[in-house]
């Protein structure tokens, strides 16, 4: 397997301010991986990196291009949704799809008209015609037409309503997503994603707080709710989060025998929301186990 | 990736973007044909005419009484063939030098603004998102405003005198005198063919201090581009007394008047005119201030496509 990111020591400083400090990341061929953090801890900035868009220190190479100096080759096999609402609003849509074709040697514009041909947008309208769901599908249907090996996408649904998100992820796994596609997305909604990935990375204060495939998380985490009597057994195997809910306790362990957990009350396996959250502001001042053991 | 298809893509794109580079040409070569249309036909008593607004050539003819409009028309039959050719030549440089003055105020908006409009509407993340580099951008920028639209310029003005000529000869259908003179016309043109580039040449320092002020502004280029110069004037006034300052401005932009010197009346009607403006426009070519500013307006540039690089305002 190529890495398609690989990163160490990755590092960004902005005026004094280490916005990244020092993360090693890799990333696989074929995955969906997804960054998530709190807004400030870095999210942007890694994108950034990897996308030639800021300088950095550290070692980068995504496609085993460096992104400060091959940029231009890099951008042939990448494309990214920075945000929504970045397409110009002067253009038209018939001339956006004209102009994507021109300059994109792997745009597919018979698949791109199928896409939007599919949604209520006319082709003579202008982009600031658009409602933004709109244009969120016009911005989709010209990046996903594109025959690239990395997409990279920062808070792609940002101010989106619930329908256009979900179709939104929907088109992304139906029409695009195959095994020699790679998909970085980034955003601070981690529930709507989280059955999509198949790679979770958690960062928090510009470091790497989780690296780890969707599929190891039930083995590694385990969310436990004490039988009543069994609450301090429980907190001797000392759970990396732990809060109350109604009087009952949940807890959350890190690498702990799942046997030795189910005897002491119900146990599941979190959610990758669940494990933010508890990453995020870990109780009892204890520093998240997970950081030892990613 | 072809870099000259891309870049006509990119050029597509500025002309979509920034309409004001070819509609307020158009809008102006639309006032002169209408103040042609609907305007006074002035003449005065050497035989000179002007169709449009007063402007000091005399009384509109329709104003005047059956005996004075007789006198007039008299007056007009032109006395010679170089008064009449004067005339048109006058005419029909006044209406290139009025498309020029658009032209130049355009670009240097257009030149101000481009570069700090697409980190404005933050659509500089979608052009990122595509495979055209800093330097493909920043030139395509570039040669919009100094090839695209003077070229556009210069034939929309060949286009227009010939509209005027023809719109012109309607109102003085009565009169013994023509407003069309291919000669005369021709000659322009060729003329054009010569200055059109030397003034590109002359202006490329100013475009390209004009992009690396719009590549790193955050807002208001205007006061960016033109302050630091007027600080400049004032504090080299308050301590030193001199006029250094203003004598650089007054060179980048006019220049090329002081190199082809004063004494300039050419008669381009007669027999050597062509060759003489040619000449006169060959000291320019030849003096180093063109080139040397050439060479700083492409150092410029290439500032703005490294700036851009890494240019982010989000």
């Amino acid at each position: 397997m190529t890495a398609i990111i690989e990163a160490r020591g990755l590092s960004k400083n902005y005026g004094g301010t280490q916005a990244v400090r020092g993360v090693d990341l890799k990333v696989e061929a074929g995955r969906i991986v997804g960054l998530i953090g709190p807004n400030g801890a870095g999210k942007t900035s890694v994108i950034k990196a990897i996308l030639g868009l800021t300088s950095f220190d550290g070692d980068l190479k995504v496609l085993g291009l460096d992104p400060r100096t091959e940029r231009n080759q890099l951008m042939k096999e990448v494309c990214f949704i920075a945000d929504v609402a970045v397409l110009p609003r002067w253009i038209k849509v018939s001339d956006a799809v004209d102009f994507v074709a021109g300059v994109h040697p792997g745009f597919d514009r018979k698949r791109c008209e199928d896409f939007l041909a599919r949604t209520d947008i006319k082709k003579e309208s202008k982009v600031r015609q658009l409602s933004k769901g709109m244009i969120t599908q016009l911005h989709l249907a010209l990046i996903l037409a594109i025959d690239a090996r990395l997409l990279v996408l920062d808070e792609p649904t940002l101010g989106l309503d619930l329908l256009f998100r979900r179709s939104f992820y929907d088109n992304l796994l139906n029409d695009y997503f195959n095994k020699e596609r790679t998909i970085l997305v980034t955003t601070h909604q981690v529930e709507e994603i989280e059955n999509i990935l198949t790679d979770v990375i958690f960062i928090e204060h510009g470091r790497i707080a989780l690296d780890a495939p969707m599929e190891t998380l039930a083995e590694r985490f385990v969310q436990l709710t004490p039988a009543a009597g069994n609450l301090e057994r429980a907190r001797a195997l000392k759970p990396f989060w732990e809060r109350e809910i109604f009087g009952r306790s949940t807890m959350l362990f890190d690498g702990r025998d799942h046997v030795q957990l189910e005897a002491l009350g119900e146990t599941r396996a979190p959610s990758v929301a669940d494990l933010f959250v508890a990453m995020m502001q870990p109780v009892n001042g204890a520093p998240s186990a997970t950081k030892e053991a990613a | 990736m072809n870099p000259s298809r891309n870049l006509l893509w990119l050029i597509r794109r500025e002309v979509w973007e920034h309409r004001s580079l070819w509609i307020a040409p158009m809008v102006m070569a639309g006032v002169i044909l209408i103040v042609t249309l609907f305007g006074g036909v002035h003449f005065n008593d050497h035989g000179s005419f002007w169709v449009g607004t007063s402007d000091g050539n005399g009384p509109d003819l329709r104003a005047l009484s059956p005996e004075d409009r007789e006198r007039a028309l008299e007056a007009m039959t032109p006395k010679n063939k170089s008064i009449m050719d004067a005339v048109v030549l006058g005419v029909y440089s006044g209406i290139s030098i009025t498309m020029f003055v658009v032209l130049g105020i355009v670009v240097f908006f257009y030149l101000l603004d481009t570069l700090l409009a697409e980190r404005r509407d933050r659509s500089i993340l979608f052009w990122k998102s595509l495979p055209v580099s800093d330097g493909e951008v920043v030139t395509s920028k570039a040669l919009t405003a100094l090839v695209v639209a003077p070229v556009f310029v210069t034939l929309l003005s060949a286009v227009l005198l010939i509209l005027f000529a023809a719109v012109a000869s309607l109102r003085l259908a009565q009169l013994p005198v023509s407003p069309w003179n291919a000669g005369i016309w021709f000659d322009l043109q060729v003329i054009m063919l010569g200055f059109v580039p030397m003034m590109v040449l002359w202006y490329l320092p100013i475009a390209g201090y004009l992009l690396v002020v719009s590549v790193w502004a955050r807002k208001n280029a205007f006061l960016w581009a033109v302050l630091p110069w007027a600080a400049l004037l004032l504090i080299e006034g308050m301590i030193t007394q001199t006029t250094n300052v203003a004598q650089f401005l007054g060179n980048r932009f006019a220049g090329f008047a002081r190199i082809i010197g004063d004494n300039t009346h050419v008669d381009i009607d007669s027999e050597h005119g062509i060759a003489t403006v040619y000449g006169l426009m060959g000291r320019v070519y030849g003096d180093y201030h063109i080139w040397l500013g050439a060479i700083a307006g492409l150092a410029l540039i290439y500032a703005a496509v490294r700036i851009r690089r890494y240019r982010d305002d989000s």
